[in-house]
């Protein structure tokens, strides 16, 4: 729905409200909805993170624990028992700074696909612009990806690494993998509201989708003549980005950044497009 | 003045899912689906979707000035509360617009947003972050909500532990503190004892007597008497009455609602638990109905009903109203002590029971069949029951020199005046 330009300029609230039929909605409209309710999202988002650890014994603790504990399984598994070669980088700084980027993307797409059904309560009463709910997981995550950020550096002083000051870049590279989540999370969210199967299947991709992205082994453990299929990988290129940053691993090319950003545009467009489309539908249906 | 409110020509149209369906499907039937329709010709399946779906608000227009208090009244089923939803932007229209300036305060439902985890301090911030407040404006106006609302006490244990009433009552301070100039108000006040009703009440008549915008909904008249200065009427989804004639839009309203509610004898209603044969007004023969009363006559309502489950939760009784759509007071069979029970078993039962004597005012009067498990569920409620007969009360028989004309009050009692 839209918002028009207030026409008193005096009047606190500059509110003129236009409601008419769904199909004579603007796009930079519902995205300027967003933006003037973004307390909300950022509110849905601390919510979302106080109940999270609300009942838990160790609290927030979890959040650290998580990702200590699959590194050191994952430490035991694939570099004690199956060797498998990181480029002499410690494993275990290796395999935690690729699960830390993994799980902030797949965490994202996960929550934005259940976030319709989870806040029908919610959009069935009371009125903010549905684009906010997709949008909040990638605002809880990466609060939980900071934290664990921290136990990381921990690890690499303990290893007697230092990171590089190109960790200022980090931000804008969870921005890239939370826009991507947000746009599978904005086309599986209203399907998953009309098809519960979406829910149902999901964790179980996401899963595979793990083994097929550079998590637990770099690129260069993929027989040369596959190597190239990483690069249409755009989690794959994320995470190469992350480990030159944080351990000096070697930058991802070009054409990675060029196929990164192309699933970014595409994914958001299509995310969008979807959601419009689906959205007004589903608060009648849900 | 400008209209703060301008709806044009509004219509919402709703997909009837099929009776029992469930809202979601499953990937498979939708896929099956599909391809049956690329199999069939498609302008059978347009009108298969036609026939599937209904308006439920067609060609509605009209104008509210700024600080119009505003009573939307109609049967269940009307539109009220659809149009509220569109004017609350919670769902789209699917054809018209309307036009709204300044921020739209809605409450369609307390508790809206509250989770149960956390604390009634959080949940204030978060309700009202909800409902369009910034930090700072639920900051500046948290005192007073915690003082409106009572729970002072438990702001900081988890709003699980909130009896319902608590938790009604901290949802209605959010929302009325959010000083929108347009509050949307849909039946919220049939929640919460009397008191804190009477306290709500007295805050919408706050910000309406502000000069604020209000959109009621209710099917209690006496609410819309007291706080409206306009009544929209709808019904059927389209408006019926739009006047400025509080009164004379009550009376139409009771007059459709009696009218098009009125049930057939020869309608029996089953339920699993039992099938009513009769339910009837009568004066002295319980079994030939009445419905023409002086006010000296016994008036007694008549039940023949068929119990074939028995459970000892079940009730029978009659909710009686006014013309005016004024519930006076609902009588259950298990009002007594349980061994006086009318009814103990399964098999036919015929109950009566009369009304005090010399007890209703002049006029005419809804008597409508009740029955539940007692706390657990409605069976036939007093809001949808269609079970409902009609009858008049003529004072023609009064035996006071000075009592000569129809008393003011909902009830006329002849109370036994005595000396000590």
């Amino acid at each position: 729905m839209t918002v028009a330009p207030m026409d008193t300029p005096a009047s606190p609230q500059p509110t003129e409200v236009v409601i008419r039929a769904r199909a004579d909605h603007h796009l930079m409209h519902d995205i300027a909805d967003v933006w003037t309710n973004r307390d909300i999202a950022w509110t849905l988002a601390l919510r979302e993170i106080q109940i999270r650890y609300k009942q838990s014994l160790i609290g927030i603790a979890w959040a650290l624990l998580q990702p200590v504990l699959t590194t050191a399984i994952f430490t035991f598994v694939f570099s004690y028992l199956a060797r498998i070669p990181t480029d002499g980088i410690p494993y275990p700084i290796f395999v935690f700074s690729g699960l830390l980027m993994w799980q902030y993307f797949s965490r994202v797409v996960v929550e934005a696909s259940g976030s319709l059904v989870k806040n029908e309560a919610i959009i069935t009463k009371v009125f903010f612009p549905r684009l906010l709910l997709p949008l909040v997981p990638t605002l809880s995550a990466a609060v939980e990806f900071l934290i664990a950020l921290v136990v990381l550096v921990a690890m690499m002083l303990a290893y007697g690494m230092v990171p590089s000051p190109l960790i200022v870049l980090l931000p804008l590279i969870l921005l890239a993998a939370g826009l991507l989540g947000y746009g599978i999370g904005l086309v599986l969210s209203p399907l998953n509201a009309i098809y519960r199967d979406v829910g149902i299947a999901l964790p179980f991709f996401v899963q595979i989708a793990m083994y097929l992205t550079p998590v637990i082994y770099p690129v260069t453990f993929v027989p040369p003549q596959y190597q190239w299929l990483y690069a249409l990988n755009p989690v794959a290129t994320l995470i190469d980005m992350m480990r030159a940053i944080i351990i000096a691993a070697p930058w991802p090319g070009l054409f990675n950044y060029a196929v990164l950003a192309a699933w970014v545009i595409g994914l958001t467009a299509l995310g969008l497009g979807t959601f419009r489309k689906l959205e007004p539908a589903i608060v009648d249906r849900i | 003045m400008s209209a703060i409110i301008t709806v044009d020509n509004l219509g919402k149209q709703y997909a009837l899912s099929g009776t029992g369906a469930p809202a979601y499907a499953t990937l498979r039937e939708s896929l099956a689906d599909a391809a049956r329709r690329l199999f069939s010709r498609a302008p059978a399946s347009a009108q298969k979707e036609a026939a599937r779906s209904f308006w439920a608000l067609r060609n509605v227009s009209f104008d509210v000035a700024e600080g119009e208090v505003v009573g939307i009244v109609g049967r269940n089923g009307a539109g009220k509360s659809t149009l509220l939803k569109v004017l609350s932007r919670i769902t789209a229209p699917s054809e018209g617009m309307a036009r709204i300036r300044g921020r739209v305060g809605s409450l369609l439902e307390v508790g809206t947003g509250f989770h149960p985890e956390l604390s009634g301090r959080e949940n204030i911030y978060f309700n009202g972050a909800i409902l369009g407040l910034r930090k700072h404006e639920i900051r500046a106006r948290f005192d007073e909500i915690v003082e409106f609302s009572g729970v002072g006490d438990f702001l900081d244990i988890p709003i699980k532990r909130y009896s319902s009433g608590m938790k009604t009552r901290l949802a209605f301070s959010v929302a009325a503190h959010l000083e929108p100039e347009i509050m949307i108000v849909d039946e919220v006040l049939s929640v919460g004892d009397a008191e804190f009703q009477r306290k709500c009440l007295g805050k919408i008549k706050d910000v309406a007597s502000s000069g604020r915008t209000v959109l009621f909904v209710s099917h209690n008249m006496n609410t819309v008497r007291q706080l409206c200065n306009r009544v929209i009427l709808l019904s059927g989804g389209k408006i019926q009455l739009d006047t400025y004639d509080v009164g004379s839009a009550i009376d139409t309203y009771a007059v459709a609602a009696t009218l098009t509610r009125r049930w057939q004898q020869s309608m029996p209603v089953s339920t699993e638990f039992f099938t009513l044969n009769a339910f009837h007004s009568f004066s002295d023969n319980v079994e030939s109905p009445r419905i023409n009363f002086g006010n000296a006559d016994s008036i007694g309502i008549f039940i023949d009903v068929h119990v074939h489950r028995y459970v000892p939760l079940l009730n029978f009784g009659v909710q009686l109203s006014d013309s005016s759509g004024n519930e006076l007071f609902f009588s259950l069979s298990t009002d007594g002590a349980e061994k006086d029970w009318p009814i103990q078993g399964a098999g036919r039962h015929k109950l009566f029971a009369y009304l005090p004597s010399r007890f209703l005012n002049a006029g005419e009067y809804t008597a409508r069949f009740i029955a539940s498990l007692h706390n657990e569920r409605w069976l036939l409620d007093p809001e949808t029951s269609e079970v409902v007969i009609n009858f008049t009360v003529e004072q023609n028989s009064l035996i006071s020199p000075y009592w000569r004309m129809r008393r003011p009050g909902l009830l006329a009692p002849e109370l036994d005046w005595r000396a000590i």
